[in-house]
């Protein structure tokens, strides 16, 4: 045998090692909890056999004498088909980390190294005794076993050649001559007498050979690129059908040798039974592993990559997510925490989904510890939502825990998690419920070997941008706006949707001598995302989106700190791939955005800009100037047939979705004269809102566009019917604002609230809503009844008001559910969990308004669940628990 | 008597040769991707059948500084370690077998800027040839 082939073999033998562990773990965890059928019992009984065959013939006594001892102890179960019990289990997996610990370092086995050789006489006998005890009547092979354990290496040795003997009668007529003569075909023969015969059409294939296959693929795609290019300026019809059919085949193979590289995520997933059994174990909690979605197939590579990130989140979910017993009784949660693992496949990427039923994140105390770790300042605290606030377990240096346990919480925790799943082109979410629990998403590209990307232009050069790191397009025309590009010290900035977004010049930065000179009027913009922050990136043009083969540079261009690799384009040039994040630092971006925390003179607090800015819909009448609709209150935006118009009486109506839409002409409604081109023009344009579960349509003469501001409205000096007041756009453009839904309400001649508009006096209400639109609505509903109202933008800002006052202060609390900062189902937990408060009545406004919404609201502590824009049944709810009649 | 054999080409009208193992191939010029900011030896990236080799002007990487327009057409691509090199060359010359008695430790009065990336020298009947070492290339570029 050459040094190669035995080298092969050697190597064989270690990979199916492993194979063996891992089904003989998955199958014994599965025993522990399930009825136990005969064909597992057997497959695991000769998977254990097989490990000590072939270790014997490879010159591995100990893990020979090891497989030895759990293939006797596992006897009895096989004959008697009794249940495995947990003690008996845990001496097995300790037996069998003691010979994966050996096949990790061969050595170990070979230079008798007396620690080992310690353990090893540690474990034997319990293991021997546990099967014992458990099933005394029955023991045959380990009973002869047992007295050979005299604690002496001698008697080890004995063993061995026990166990040898062994060998020559389990394997079925093959002597020992043969053992020691032929190895190789003795290895076949066991393997072939264990294997199952369905098994048989597999073959084992180096992956450096799927490597190189894989490579020439790419560039065998590039090839035909390049051929289709030439055939397309080509008029030789042959010549066309041969590349046509060249370019189906190569498709074809491109996939299938893709699929050579894939594997079932289940080989990662079940170890984790594995990880939780034990964990569970000795955390004292009961933790049950659900897997779902197991046969989920992902590029080898990648399931390597993900292996110490998945592993990591599931044993946090066991430590910090999963409750102790007691806690989750106290809880009144089930007894048994639950974790599930779920992968599936949707796009090109592969979900994997880690849940747990646990106690969830808790926003205070994360904000707590990320400011003692000084991971954000007190000030940056504040403008915080929740879900900003539990990201944070993603920056560097954060953890917990009070304690360092051997489980988790040494602090290089999460973060490097997010960057492992970042390194592969992946992206990590993360959703959490106090006190229900938490969910973490990993989205993974199905390949590492191509990669969805950008193309972009730079002067005369292209550039790939992955997918991932792309967050939107942007196009700026200067001539539409001049202020639209500001500089802010020397670098550029642009408002996106009123966030400062610093912005780089990508041929500036590459050309750094050449200055610019071209001035541009339109300006496209690519918005990028780094680790840390979001820049956009000024290109000349934007081709095309592209899968792209990535090639890795060298590490001298590397070095240069603004390409991470490269790749050949279609027409057989290079392209280099652009690096995000070097670029950001490069150029400063990365600058502007730090200073954002401490620098808010010139960068208005986010808080300013989320609360002020509104989305209108841009209208025209038949009177000069423009008019607008909140775009809040607007459904749809539809166009009819004049033909359609039908009506009844005096009413103009259209059928809609199965019923009537009654249409409101807002030029006849305002009094404006009626443009005799509405009349002949034979479509009407219509903006449907919905109000008291009904829609209705205003017909208007233009539908123009939709355009922010952060503007209030400011009342006109005359009231005037359906009319809410005027907004300032773009610094000179005056825009009507309609009320549109008091025009409904005027027009199908609702008795606005005349029977029950009782005025209250001495009333107070504290009143949480982060829209300035609906809190404006909900703010003159209730002053016309005589209510005084106190307003706070988000549910922090309301508890803290009340905190500063009197229990009998406020009568009534209204509150918005999503907010920033605290949400709403928190803010009426921590009313109703305090003393003081609690007794106050509390009134949800939302447009969250689904059952388990609902649900979750009045769990919260919620006394009323509303939609919002419903002023009478808010008024019903007011005069309800107010105990007005 | 042991022997060697170089691939020899020609820079600013000094032959030069690599050994022959490590070299891949000779092209024609070919269409360059430019590498902005890198150094001006980097000429850009080139595609070699799906590979993608690095251009290194041997004019600018010796720091002559008299640039021909005409020259620069040929590379003669290397292979060493992972590293594909295209060494940008003026003229491409013979493969020449050279006997080990004909070889000489680089003079010391070779400019430095040249003598980084030698090796040594062959005394030819009419000329003199530089070896050039593409591992000592590749060392000054990663540094």
């Amino acid at each position: 045998m050459t040094k190669f082939d035995a080298e092969g073999a050697m190597g064989e033998f270690f990979a199916e090692c492993e194979e063996i562990l891992q089904r003989v773990t998955s199958v014994l965890t599965k025993l522990e909890s399930q009825k136990i059928s005969s064909d597992v019992i057997d497959s695991l009984y000769r998977d254990v056999h097989t490990l000590k065959g072939s270790s014997q013939l490879f010159g591995f006594h100990r893990i020979g004498i090891i497989s030895h001892a759990i293939e006797a102890s596992l006897e009895p179960v096989r004959r008697k088909k009794v249940q495995l019990d947990r003690n008996f289990v845990d001496q097995v997996f300790k037996s069998l980390d003691l010979i994966s610990r050996i096949l990790k370092n061969p050595k170990l086995d070979l230079e008798n190294d007396p620690l080992l050789h310690e353990e090893l006489l540690l474990i034997l006998p319990k293991l021997i005794e546990t099967s014992n005890k458990r099933f005394s009547a029955e023991f045959e092979l380990g009973h002869s076993l047992v007295p050979s354990f005299d604690l002496n290496k001698g008697q080890i040795e004995s063993l061995a050649t026990l166990v040898k003997k062994e060998i020559q009668i389990t394997s079925s007529g093959v002597s020992s001559h043969e053992t020691l003569e032929a190895p190789d075909l003795l290895h076949k023969r066991v393997a072939s007498i264990d294997e199952p015969s369905v098994e048989s059409s597999t073959i084992r294939v180096h992956v450096g050979l799927l490597d190189k296959l894989m490579n020439l693929v790419g560039e065998m795609v590039l090839a035909r690129n390049q051929v289709l290019q030439y055939a397309r300026s080509s008029d030789n019809n042959e010549f066309l059908s041969l590349t046509q059919r060249l370019d189906l085949v190569t498709s074809e193979l491109q996939d299938n040798v893709m699929r050579t590289r894939m594997q079932p995520v289940g080989a990662v997933f079940g170890k984790f039974n594995r990880v939780v059994r034990d964990l569970s174990r000795e955390l004292g909690k009961n933790i049950e592993l659900i897997v779902e979605g197991a046969e989920t197939e992902l590029d080898k590579s990648l399931i390597e990559a993900i292996k110490d990130p998945l592993t990591h989140i599931v044993r946090n979910s066991c430590d910090h997510g999963i409750e102790p017993l007691d806690e989750r009784i106290k809880k009144g949660k089930t007894a048994t925490g639950v974790i599930t693992l779920k992968a599936f496949q949707e796009g090109g990427h592969v979900i994997i989904e880690i849940r747990d039923n646990g106690r969830g994140l808790d926003p205070k105390r994360i904000l707590t510890k990320a400011l003692e770790k000084r991971i954000i300042s007190s000030e940056k605290a504040e403008s915080l939502s929740v879900l900003e606030i539990q990201q944070l377990i993603f920056a560097p240096g954060f953890s917990t825990v009070d304690h360092v346990s051997s489980v988790s919480g040494r602090g290089v925790g999460m973060d490097v998690v997010r960057t492992n799943i970042e390194k592969v082109g992946g992206l990590i979410d993360l959703s959490s419920q106090v006190g229900e629990g938490t969910k973490i998403k990993l989205l993974i590209p199905l390949t590492l070997a191509i990669v969805p990307a950008m193309i972009i232009r730079s002067k005369k050069d292209y550039f790939a941008i992955p997918q991932v790191k792309l967050q939107e397009l942007l196009r700026v025309d200067m001539e539409e706006n001049k202020k639209a590009i500001e500089k802010l010290q020397g670098q550029f900035v642009y408002r996106l949707r009123g966030e400062l977004l610093p912005l780089v010049d990508l041929s500036g930065i590459l050309n750094p001598i050449i200055k610019n000179q071209e001035i541009k009027t339109i300006f496209n913009i690519v918005v990028l995302k780094t680790d840390d922050h979001i820049y956009g990136l000024i290109v000349d043009e934007i081709i095309d989106t592209a899968d792209i083969v990535v090639k890795p540079l060298p590490q001298f261009l590397k070095k240069i700190n603004s390409f991470s690799g490269a790749t050949i384009m279609g027409d057989g040039n290079v392209a280099l791939i652009l690096d995000t994040q070097g670029l950001a630092e490069l150029s400063g971006a990365h600058r502007l955005n730090q200073s954002k925390e401490g620098d808010s003179k010139i960068l208005t607090s986010p808080k300013f800009q989320v609360d002020n800015r509104s989305e209108y819909l841009f209208l025209k009448l038949s009177t000069a100037g423009y008019f607008a609709l909140p775009l809040i209150l607007v459904h749809r935006l539809e166009e009819f047939d004049q033909k359609e118009v039908e009506i009844s009486g005096i009413e103009k109506m259209v059928k809609y979705r199965g019923s009537l839409l009654p249409l409101i002409y807002l030029n006849q409604y305002l009094g404006h004269k009626e443009n005799s081109t509405q009349e002949t023009e034979s479509k009407i344009s219509v903006v449907v809102v919905s109000k008291h579960n009904r829609y209705f349509g205003l017909v208007v003469n233009e539908i123009v566009d939709i355009l922010t501001s952060d503007r209030e409205v400011t009342q006109n000096l005359r009231e005037v019917k359906g009319i809410m007041g005027t907004v300032i756009f773009n610094d000179k453009q005056v825009v009507t604002i309609l009320d549109a839904l008091s025009i409904v309400d005027d027009v199908i001649g609702i008795p606005v609230s005349s029977r029950k508009k009782k005025k209250l006096s001495n009333t107070r209400v504290l009143f949480a809503e982060d829209t300035v639109f609906f809190a404006r609505q909900v703010i003159k509903l209730l002053e016309s009844i005589g209510v005084e109202v106190d307003h706070a933008e988000n549910g922090l800002l309301a508890w803290e008001k009340l905190k500063k006052v009197d229990s009998s202060h406020y009568g009534l609390i209204l509150s918005d559910i999503e907010m920033p900062a605290m949400n709403g189902y928190d803010f009426a937990k921590s009313v109703k969990t305090d003393p003081k408060f609690k007794s106050i009545p509390m009134i949800a406004l939302t447009t969250r308004f689904n059952e388990m919404d609902q649900k979750r609201g009045i769990d919260s502590g919620f006394n009323k669940y509303l939609e919002k824009l419903k002023s009478d049944e808010l008024l019903d709810a007011l005069y309800d628990l107010l105990g007005v009649h | 008597m042991s022997s060697n054999q170089f691939s020899t080409f020609w820079v600013d009208e000094r032959l030069y040769g690599v050994n022959i193992k490590m070299v891949q191939e000779i092209t024609k010029s070919m269409t360059l991707t430019e590498v902005p900011l890198a150094p001006n030896y980097i000429k850009g990236l080139i595609n070699l059948r799906g590979q993608i080799a690095t251009a290194v002007g041997l004019r600018e990487l010796f720091e002559i500084n008299r640039s021909d327009a005409e020259n620069g057409k040929i590379n003669v691509v290397c292979k060493c370690e992972s590293y594909l090199l295209a060494l940008v060359v003026d003229e491409v010359g013979d493969v020449l077998e050279l006997e080990d008695n004909q070889y000489e430790y680089t003079p010391e009065t070779v400019s430095p800027q040249v003598s980084r990336f030698m090796t040594g020298v062959y005394k030819l009947p009419n000329n003199i040839l530089s070896v050039i070492d593409i591992q000592k290339i590749i060392d000054f570029l990663n540094v």
